[in-house]
């Protein structure tokens, strides 16, 4: 190994769509990178979404012990929603395991590290990090951020509307993210690097049928953005050749979206929910008698009594019944206009997570089939719809491809990548 | 009752320890814990003022401040050591006698350090009225791996106290505060961003 660790991920980039940029010349140093790193797949946490992905990886643990369900959440005993942030990460990070170590760490634009906390390095958190200034450490370096227009997201609000308008943003907070970052390695002392290009993920979240579609407006500027992204992936890897042994992975995939499944909606039309008043679109109107309800964007909560205010559903036998039949009655779930089946499988918290925090965990997590965005949101009156994003994040496809010094076997999942990570750091010397 | 740690600051003088152990001990002080300092330039003119800084009479100051600190952690009460320490072996033999021990290294250029005690000690160094000082005629061994440097030449003394505090939460040592990030305008503005991407 060499005397630094770094990891460079790519939000959201399936491992058959990059294959396909590599073998069409599209990019070229990141070819010339892989001759001796071969891809392999890599499957991402569940759900499959950004929040819990990089939490699990960042602390090589489970939700059932990191506490990190998803991008919002629900507080049992209050029946009030939040905003996870890196605050509600309850196990300890690759950055604290550095750090007592006496080893710096530069981290990123990773997502679910907002706040930025005061760590031995330096830290840019990723999305979701709505104010900037608490978003860098340390703060001498705002300054620098803000002079060079460096944003944390490009802006989604108009990408339905004004997809042209949106692809331009994102070349350009691609730009100035690459920019900062090179310059924080050459600047910022590190001896663990941990550094996410996010731009994909929001690519393929709204133009992922420009990819596909050789008629899109956009089908070009696809492939010129992956063409951007390889002279990014270019500079940062040869500089990282010779001082890190170095791993470049995605943290899930990528694939077409069908339909939109919305699951408050099944659950209000099979009588396990209901809601204070029609046009209700918050889980805080959520009416006393409801036996379940789900978060964004695969999670399904039993109101079980003790653990929700007033919850009606009995712990124990009663509890487990009403587990099997939702999960039972979600598998016989069939596309009315095709006659597919919707779910893959609904889960038992207890299959997937184990921890501290289980019982914080949701009841049954979903697995759709291909093509089946599962959505949490309240609002929906119809069981499928669409909203514009043509891309949905898929489980199983992500890619790793590593230095040969970090040797076999090669992690399977997010959380063993994590691991992998935390136990090189602790035979890392500092420099 | 449970068992108190020990921050031992090291580093030159006028790196900022006393002040870093001030900032430190207060937040300790909100949080609801005990914690008391030890400043080594304090207890050397009160309680050792027959010791100097032969090698004998460093290990024994720094095993005074060692049993003082262990009788305060037995009482439950934090201790905040703020002492040059400028000897890697002496360091590792209060690591092996304290625990937790956690090393805070207050890491600022020597330059630095003179400006801030340019009235003081390095004064009476460059008029010859005192040797032995660490950094100057006496070695100062930086800490191999410290649970905590702070680059006080650098950062503002917040912003250290935060790092060392950090890491007594990453330890377990001082409870953290459940951080309510997001004010309302933020909390709007994640709501838009995770509507947009469809996961509200």
């Amino acid at each position: 190994m060499k005397s630094r660790i770094a990891l460079v991920g790519l939000d959201g980039v399936p491992i058959h769509l990059l294959q396909t940029m590599v073998d069409n010349g599209v990019m070229p140093n990141l070819s010339r990178w892989l001759r001796s790193r071969p891809m392999r797949p890599l499957s991402s946490s569940t759900p499959p979404v950004s929040s819990v992905a990089w939490a699990s990886l960042y602390t090589g643990k489970n939700p059932g012990e990191h506490g990190i369900f998803g991008f919002h959440d629900i507080d049992a005993a209050t029946f009030r929603s939040y905003f996870t942030n890196l605050s509600h990460v309850r196990a300890h990070t690759l950055w604290d395991i550095a750090g007592l170590r006496g080893l710096r760490s530069l981290i990123f634009n990773v997502p679910q590290t907002y706040p930025a906390k005061p760590i031995q390095g330096t830290m840019i958190s990723g999305f979701v990090a709505p104010d900037l200034k608490k978003a860098v450490q340390p703060l001498r370096l705002l300054d620098y951020l803000a002079d060079r227009g460096y944003r944390t997201d490009p802006e989604t609000g108009n990408a339905v509307r004004n997809p042209e308008a949106f692809m331009q943003d994102l070349f350009d907070v691609l730009r100035v993210r690459g920019e900062v970052l090179l310059r924080l390695m050459a600047k910022e002392p590190w001896d663990f690097m941990m550094a996410v290009i996010t731009e994909t993920d929001r690519l393929h979240h709204f133009l992922w049928n420009a990819g596909d579609d050789p008629a899109h407006l956009l089908h070009e500027e696809f492939f010129d953005f992956y063409s951007k992204l390889d002279v990014l992936l270019g500079q940062l890897l040869a500089r990282l050749q010779p001082i890190a042994s170095t791993i470049l992975l995605s943290d899930h995939g990528f694939g077409t979206l069908k339909k939109e499944f919305y699951l408050n909606r099944w659950l209000e039309e099979n009588r396990y929910l209901e809601l204070k008043y029609p046009g209700a679109v918050q889980v805080e109107d959520v009416a006393d008698a409801s036996r379940a309800f789900a978060l964004d964007p695969s999670r399904i909560y039993l109101r079980v009594k003790g653990k929700f205010p007033l919850g009606p559903v009995e712990p124990g036998r009663r509890y487990e019944e009403l587990r099997d039949e939702i999960a039972g009655r979600l598998s016989l779930l069939k596309d009315p206009e095709t006659g597919d089946a919707v779910v893959r499988e609904a889960l038992k918290k207890e299959e997937l997570y184990d921890g501290p925090l289980l019982d914080a965990a949701p009841d049954l997590i979903v697995r759709t089939n291909e093509g089946y965005d599962p959505k949490g949101a309240f609002h929906r009156k119809t069981l499928f719809g669409h909203s514009g994003l043509t891309g949905m994040h898929t489980a199983d496809d992500a890619f790793i491809a590593m230095d040969e010094d970090w040797g076999e076997p090669v992690p399977k999942n997010v959380e063993e990548v994590g691991a992998l990570l935390g136990q090189k750091l602790l035979s890392l010397r500092s420099r | 009752m449970r068992r108190g740690f020990t921050l031992w600051f090291t580093g030159l003088s006028g790196s900022g320890k006393t002040t870093l152990a001030g900032l430190v001990e207060d937040i300790i002080l909100e949080r609801g814990a005990l914690a008391e300092i030890l400043d080594g330039e304090l207890v050397r003119r009160e309680i050792s003022p027959e010791l100097g800084f032969s090698p004998a009479d460093r290990a024994l100051h720094m095993k005074r401040l060692a049993y003082m600190a262990d009788l305060l952690n037995r009482n439950g009460v934090n201790a905040l050591v703020a002492a040059v320490s400028p000897l890697r072996n002496g360091r590792a033999e209060m690591r092996r006698l304290l625990n937790p021990f956690i090393e805070v290294y207050t890491h600022c250029s020597l330059e630095v350090c003179k400006q801030r005690k340019a009235s003081g000690l390095y004064r009476l160094v460059e008029s010859g009225g005192v040797t032995g000082v660490a950094g100057i005629d006496f070695p100062y061994e930086p800490p191999e791996r410290a649970e905590v440097e702070v680059r006080t030449d650098l950062e503002e003394p917040e912003e250290s106290a935060a790092k060392i505090v950090h890491v007594l939460e990453i330890l377990g040592l001082l409870p953290s505060i459940p951080s309510s990030a997001f004010t309302p305008e933020e909390e709007a503005e994640l709501r838009r961003k995770l509507t947009d991407l469809g996961y509200m």
